[in-house]
């Protein structure tokens, strides 16, 4: 299985694809199976917080994990998506075979030959797979949740103090204990989640 | 002088001659160790079934020896051999990567002699006709149209093929297998069509019928059009407009503008014969409002104000606000604070679910958690 690092960086690195490859993630495109197959990879992967299988796929996308299905998958995968960067195949096992995406944002980009080289050019905004599908732990969002708790609470133990509901002494200490509390949870989210809160944006 | 020139001329004969004979003599050595009975070994080469003429080779223990074997090779004017096996000295199947075109090769040792015996099947062809993308299933085990004999195979073709994204596809009707009666594609909710059960004892081809549409698309500032979408290239098209329904000021359309448009108040005609756009033109009827105009402001006044009464009444509600308690002062507001925390922190988890950030299910799961 792929270590938590491994699926965060997937999250915070931007692919570039090709315009033909990009077409994929668009919702011109949704009807497609590729469309299907993309979208279904990135939530299963979600769910079980790691790779899948193609059994796994085929059940999600058509309702049917029989033979004819996943092999009419594995093809799509194989000629389509695969060649195109958009997801990854990795190999356990001689029978044992699962699909992760390569990135959960992309950007569309257009190549450009000259005589100084290869180069390409950034087109449109960056696209996103819906967040609900990112392969996030759930201890980020209860550290998340946890902040916001120890935040909000803070600012109520000021409130009542201001109030004279609460002595000085009893503020003070609620005061150093939740502030330290919070100082560790926003420590834990910088050094295990870098770079996800901006992106999450809660 | 006359002496001298034909003197060296002949020391010059006699020179090649003698390097003549040693090359010739050394050359004479070589050919005698390469044909020499008694230090020769063999290579024999077969094929099961006798697919193909079995052949022998002679191996010079002196040499390495490649022996290069085609992957494929015809069978007839509709099918092919296609290598699947090898053994060699009696050993058992070795198998081979299955592959169309190209050789096979075969390092073999020249120390001692050899059989080597290959195992080929026989494959057919199918073609499919009329549509850019299809899929086998299985797939062809040498990664082109080409099958085992006896095997049955399906093909998968998507219903719908976009030509030009959003203006134009093709839909597929119909199908046929070795152009014998055309068959009716199934209207269902399956994205592919899939012809199964194609038994590969022979060539075949399958025909895939389409029909190409054209998007009609509807462009209008109110209202909602009926009748835009996919329709067949060359149908003739009805569209209509349903008015807005917004009270007092009610919208009438003026007019369609669009190639070939023949309008007829809230709808209107026309041939499908490429991707069109068709745009409604509106008017405003402001009978209504006029028709009210003499309802009594007075009682609109009173009711205005009877309802400022009841916003205002419920707006100043006392607010119960906590007074000073010494219990405060105790630990009991601590846990209060707890609580308060964990309500907190529960708001604050609906509401990444309510943003979509997370699933209903991952709330659950995350919220057991807390």
């Amino acid at each position: 299985m792929l270590n938590e690092k491994d699926l965060l960086d997937r999250i915070t690195h931007v692919r570039d694809l090709k315009e033909n490859c990009f077409k994929y993630l668009e919702e011109s495109s949704q009807e497609l199976l590729t469309h299907k197959i993309i979208f279904a990879i990135a939530e299963l992967t979600n769910e079980k917080m790691g790779p899948v299988k193609l059994a796994e796929i085929a059940q999600k996308v058509s309702g049917s994990g029989d033979k004819s299905k996943q092999d009419l998958i594995r093809l799509t995968i194989e000629k389509s998506i695969l060649r195109c960067g958009l997801v990854e195949k990795l190999r356990y096992a001689p029978n044992d075979v699962r699909y992760i995406l390569t990135a959960y944002r992309f950007q569309k980009v257009r190549q450009i030959d000259s005589f100084r080289g290869e180069s390409s050019e950034p087109l449109g905004k960056v696209f996103e797979i819906p967040k609900s599908s990112w392969p996030i732990p759930d201890e980020f969002y209860i550290l998340e949740s946890k902040k916001h708790g120890y935040n909000e609470a803070l600012k109520k133990i000021n409130s009542d103090f201001d109030k004279d509901l609460i002595p000085r002494g009893r503020y003070e200490d609620l005061v150093r204990e939740y502030t330290e509390s919070l100082n560790q949870i926003r420590n834990k989210i910088t050094s295990q989640f870098k770079g996800i809160e901006e992106l999450v944006g809660t | 002088m006359k002496i001298l020139l034909p003197l060296s001329f002949s020391i010059l004969i006699f020179f090649l001659a003698v390097n003549y004979s040693v090359i010739f003599a050394s050359s004479h050595l070589d050919n005698t160790s390469v044909i020499n009975p008694s230090k020769q070994n063999k290579l024999l080469v077969s094929f099961e079934n006798n697919v193909s003429p079995s052949y022998e080779v002679m191996l010079d223990p002196n040499e390495r020896f490649i022996l290069s074997q085609s992957y494929s090779w015809v069978r007839d004017e509709t099918s092919r051999y296609n290598l699947v096996s090898y053994s060699i000295d009696g050993s058992g199947p070795i198998p081979i990567s299955r592959l169309a075109r190209g050789g096979f090769t075969l390092d073999i040792s020249t120390d001692s002699s050899h059989s080597v015996v290959f195992v080929a099947v026989s494959q057919f062809p199918i073609a499919v006709e009329g549509a850019d993308v299809f899929f086998f299933t299985p797939e062809s085990p040498t990664r082109d149209n080409w099958f085992d004999a006896d095997s049955s195979i399906s093909v998968v073709v998507p219903k719908l093929i976009e030509v030009e994204q959003n203006k134009i596809r093709r839909i597929v009707t119909d199908w046929s297998i070795d152009k014998a009666e055309l068959k009716k594609v199934l209207d269902d909710d399956s994205e592919f069509l899939s012809i199964s059960a194609i038994e590969m004892s022979n060539v075949h081809t399958v025909d895939i019928i389409t029909k190409t549409q054209f998007k009609l698309d509807v462009l209008s500032e109110y209202g909602t059009p009926v009748g835009e979408g996919w329709h067949d290239a060359g149908s003739e098209v009805t569209i209509r407009m349903i008015p807005p329904d917004e009270g007092l000021i009610r919208r009438v359309v003026d007019g369609w503008e669009g190639p070939g448009v023949k309008a007829d108040g809230n709808s209107a005609q026309l041939t499908i014969r490429g991707p069109t756009t068709v745009q409604v033109k509106w008017t405003t009827d402001n009978t209504p409002l006029v028709l009210v105009i003499g309802i009594p402001v007075a009682g609109g006044v009173a009711l205005i104000i009877w309802r400022m009464k009841t916003v205002s009444a419920s707006v100043k509600k006392p607010l119960i606000e906590k007074k000073p308690d010494d219990r405060l002062a105790s630990m009991q507001y601590a846990t209060e604070i707890t609580d308060y925390v964990k309500l907190k922190t529960l708001e604050n988890l609906g509401l990444m679910r309510d943003s979509n950030l997370i699933t209903e299910s991952r709330y659950l799961q995350i919220k057991k958690k807390l």
